[in-house]
């Protein structure tokens, strides 16, 4: 083979590896097994050694990626978002894929008002400082809707009383999810009726509590007809109680 | 002969491997130029062809908001 041949071949190869390089590949992300998430590239590329003081339990770890949990103060164990932290710089906090899209409702540290945070963008939030990245560019994507183009966060709060509002999706958009959570914190005395109660268009509650602080979560899709004005209501009685919902749709 | 289709068949290659790479280059640059957008403080205008919520007392809206769902770049 001459020289110039040999030349070529090698300026092949060197090309193949190259492109393959360039893409933009977060190494064996759990896309199976991921449900709502938040994402962003933080930094160019991350020293993964750098993520582990956010992470409170490690899942998995390779010298591509690692994935753990991410406490969020105020919140359960269970609310940990999972956060995937890529070397080539990506960070995704997700839900695993059987929980509803509600799970982001950041109840114990939200007091009131238009929400600016979710647990997610939290999660992202706490490893992207520890590894000095940024926020910027945050967006989200749940695993397992591909063709939801948009979500819609509706939050209702009440104290000591009823409140509610409603819902109409057009008739033209597909609805891939209509995820609820419902938060109370009630007064534990006896000598009061601390308890919370959501309705869904006049109908029996959906989820109801007692006297304490409790939150739940769960999903109204099959009973959310498109085309329809739905009623949501929620009622407190001697505290604080709170409604929230999340419609993922493409128009 | 054969080394004459050969080497042009070499040179093709380098070519259509040198287009693709720029093609990735800039596919990617585009998606880092989409990323000031920020998402989840931007509220929903309740105009018609939107999911729409509102309360019962005189329809303004419930405090809805609304962001978009983006495929990662990461995933084919």
């Amino acid at each position: 083979m001459n020289t110039g041949n040999k030349i070529l071949i090698s300026a092949a190869l060197l090309g193949i590896f190259l492109l393959a390089g360039s893409a933009s590949a977060a190494v064996d992300f759990p896309a199976s097994e991921a449900g709502i998430s938040a994402y962003v590239k933080a930094k160019a590329s991350i020293n993964l050694n750098d993520t582990k003081s956010a992470f409170a339990s490690i899942e998995r770890e390779t010298s591509d990626y690692i994935i753990g949990t991410v406490a969020i103060a105020l919140h359960a164990e269970e609310e940990y978002p999972h956060v995937y932290v890529s070397t080539d710089g990506w960070v995704v906090a997700y839900y695993p894929d059987d929980r509803p899209s509600s799970w982001l409702f950041p109840w114990n540290d939200y007091a009131g008002g238009a929400i600016s945070s979710t647990t997610l963008s939290k999660a992202v939030g706490i490893v992207a400082t520890a590894v000095g990245g940024t926020t910027t560019g945050l967006k989200y994507y749940d695993f397992r809707y591909p063709d939801a183009s948009k979500m819609m966060i509706i939050l209702e709060s009440v104290s000591s009383g009823t409140d509610y509002f409603y819902v109409t999706i057009p008739t033209t958009f597909s609805t891939y999810a209509i995820d609820w959570s419902h938060y109370a914190s009630t007064s534990l005395s006896t000598l009061k009726s601390g308890s919370g109660f959501v309705y869904l268009d006049g109908g029996n509650s959906f989820s109801s509590f007692g006297r304490g602080t409790y939150w739940a979560y769960g999903s109204l899709i099959g009973q959310f007809d498109n085309g329809v004005e739905h009623e949501i209501k929620i009622k407190t009685n001697d505290g604080t109680g709170r409604i929230g919902l999340v419609l993922e749709y493409a128009e | 002969m054969i080394r004459k289709y050969l080497r042009i068949g070499l040179i093709l290659l380098v070519l259509a491997v040198l287009v693709l790479a720029a093609s990735a280059f800039i596919a990617t640059k585009l998606t880092h130029e989409k990323a000031s957008e920020v998402p989840l403080n931007n509220s929903s205008s309740n105009t018609t062809g939107h999911a729409s919520a509102s309360n019962d007392t005189n329809k303004t809206p419930a405090g809805p908001i609304s962001i978009p769902l983006e495929k990662p770049p990461f995933i084919d």
